[in-house]
């Protein structure tokens, strides 16, 4: 099974160490765990006001590395935030709402102007269990009315959702608008996502680790629960991922 | 992508699992889901407590907890699987005591489940786990460091450290390694009748590495939190971790055998 990983971080995450978070161990345990490409979003930004500083450095340290599909971080509330979709061949750009201290209504300038130059959104909805989050640093989490409100306000925009649970997938995807889709990475519960693909259809999830943070092993586990079939493996492991993305 | 789980003689012990307080999800019967699904990832056994009918009761009554153990009693008598936990709560010492002798002394259960009607630190809990002492079957004993306040009656890895300090000669689980933290283990390492289960939130990597360093891997227990968890997404935080085949067995299977002495004994030479 041919799997694209949506939703992976790299570098240094400012809470506690982790085993694999540099480049070369990320890329490594991924592969180990049957990840074939990531998206990678910097990690460090969950605690920079300016995102770019460290999208220069990763973009470039990333470049030659065809494993990897940099997605730079961009901070609508902050002059200048479209320059982000400059960042060369970027497939998408990562919104942290929660961190960043914003709402989604102040992202609608750069939502619509990276649907107009056929660049996916990715609303990050939670970093971490704000119960096991770090005293000083307890970070706002996503709502499905103000995720649904921008898809609706920019239709011609992609989005993807991540790091959402399984109710809140649910109230995202429900009768949602059809430019929103979700990743697996924070979804648990027993056979979740075969039990997603019953409500919602496979189409519109697509597959996630939240790595280095996460076990990206644990994907593999939520895979084997759903008992997929070939054609399910294809789209849900791939091919959503590569027409959501335009990866090649 | 495979997802594969080494084969353990006589099947891995999940030592954290609940019943009864979901809706199904293969089936029309949630325990019978839970038995498929432990089964498909080579779980034999479910260390397992209800705590209530419909929902997890903070503050049970003493009906409640008989009721609860009621039901955890018939889950255990009619599916080999499952290994029975008294829930008890140190409000009703006097119902918790006769359940404990009901279903461990005179029947099959193996262990008790404290949760939150009190913490740890209370004095109203010696009386319980004095006799699970005495029965010799370990405290699972809920526990989470929570940055947004715990709750009412929730006890923190400090509360178990002051609990297993008054009881040196009981075994008390705590539980959720994830919930808590570098802080928890670091609280009860120097507490050698404590051990932890990893489950607790999401599968966050490096926890078990970190409680292989400070307690040991003869002292850690897999564990999932099944149903509100998933079993094999709380096993691959097992499997990731930097544990070599002898340790991973342990802290699979041989932890639990060594210290929940009334499960069933297995042919060790028995295939699943």
């Amino acid at each position: 099974m041919r799997i694209i990983d949506t939703a992976a971080f790299v570098g240094s995450w400012p809470f506690r160490p982790l085993p694999d978070s540099g480049p070369e161990a990320l890329k490594a345990r991924l592969q180990r765990a049957g990840i074939a490409h990531a998206l990678v979003s910097p990690v460090e930004t969950v605690l920079q006001r300016s995102p770019q500083t460290a999208n220069r450095v990763w973009a470039a340290r990333l470049a030659d590395d065809p494993f990897f599909s940099f997605v730079p971080v961009a901070d609508p509330a902050q002059a200048g935030a479209v320059q982000v979709l400059d960042q060369a061949e970027a497939p998408a750009v990562r919104l942290l709402p929660g961190p960043h201290g914003y709402g989604l209504d102040q992202a609608r300038d750069l939502a619509t102007e990276a649907g107009r130059r056929d660049v996916a959104v990715i609303l990050q909805w939670r970093m971490i269990d704000v119960r096991m989050a770090h005293p000083d640093v307890v970070h706002r989490e996503l709502t499905a009315p103000e995720v649904r409100s921008l898809a609706e306000a920019c239709p011609d925009t992609r989005f993807l959702v991540a790091g959402a649970r399984q109710p809140e997938v649910a109230a995202v995807l429900a009768d949602g608008p059809a430019n929103l889709w979700c990743e697996l990475s924070t979804v648990e519960s027993p056979n979740v996502v075969r039990r997603l693909i019953e409500a919602y259809g496979i189409d519109r999830l697509l597959c996630g680790t939240h790595a280095p943070i996460h076990v990206p092993e644990a994907l593999a586990a939520k895979l084997a629960a759903a008992d997929l079939s070939e054609g399910e493996q294809e789209v849900l492991g791939h091919r959503t991922a590569e027409e959501l993305f335009r990866l090649a | 992508m495979d997802f594969t789980v080494p084969e353990i003689a006589g099947g891995i012990i999940d030592a954290h699992v609940h019943a009864k307080q979901v809706d199904p999800w293969r089936s029309d019967d949630p325990v019978a889901d839970l038995a498929t699904d432990a089964t498909r990832v080579g779980i034999s056994t479910m260390i397992t407590s209800v705590l209530g009918l419909g929902s997890y009761l903070a503050t049970p009554t003493a009906d409640d907890l008989v009721v609860a153990n009621g039901w955890a009693s018939e889950i255990v008598a009619g599916n080999a699987g499952f290994a029975g936990l008294v829930y008890c709560s140190p409000d009703h010492v006097d119902v918790s005591l006769e359940l404990m002798r009901r279903h461990i002394a005179e029947g099959p259960f193996v262990g008790i489940k404290l949760w939150i009607a009190r913490k740890a630190s209370d004095p109203a809990l010696d009386p319980i786990v004095s006799y699970a002492a005495e029965l010799g079957v370990p405290v699972l004993q809920h526990a989470w460091y929570k940055t947004v306040g715990q709750l009412p009656g929730e006890s923190t890895p400090a509360d178990v450290a002051h609990l297993a300090a008054r009881h040196p000669d009981a075994t008390i689980q705590m539980a959720h390694l994830s919930g808590c933290g570098e802080r928890g283990v670091l609280d009860i390492a120097d507490l050698p009748n404590v051990v932890v289960d990893t489950c607790g939130g999401d599968p966050e990597d490096g926890m078990v590495d970190f409680a292989l360093e400070h307690l040991g891997a003869e002292r850690i227990l897999y564990g999932s939190d099944a149903p509100g968890r998933d079993f094999g997404v709380q096993l691959s935080r097992v499997l990731a971790a930097g544990l070599d085949d002898d340790q991973l067995r342990a802290v699979l299977a041989g932890n639990a055998r060594r210290l929940y002495t009334r499960l069933p004994a297995v042919d060790p030479t028995r295939e699943q």
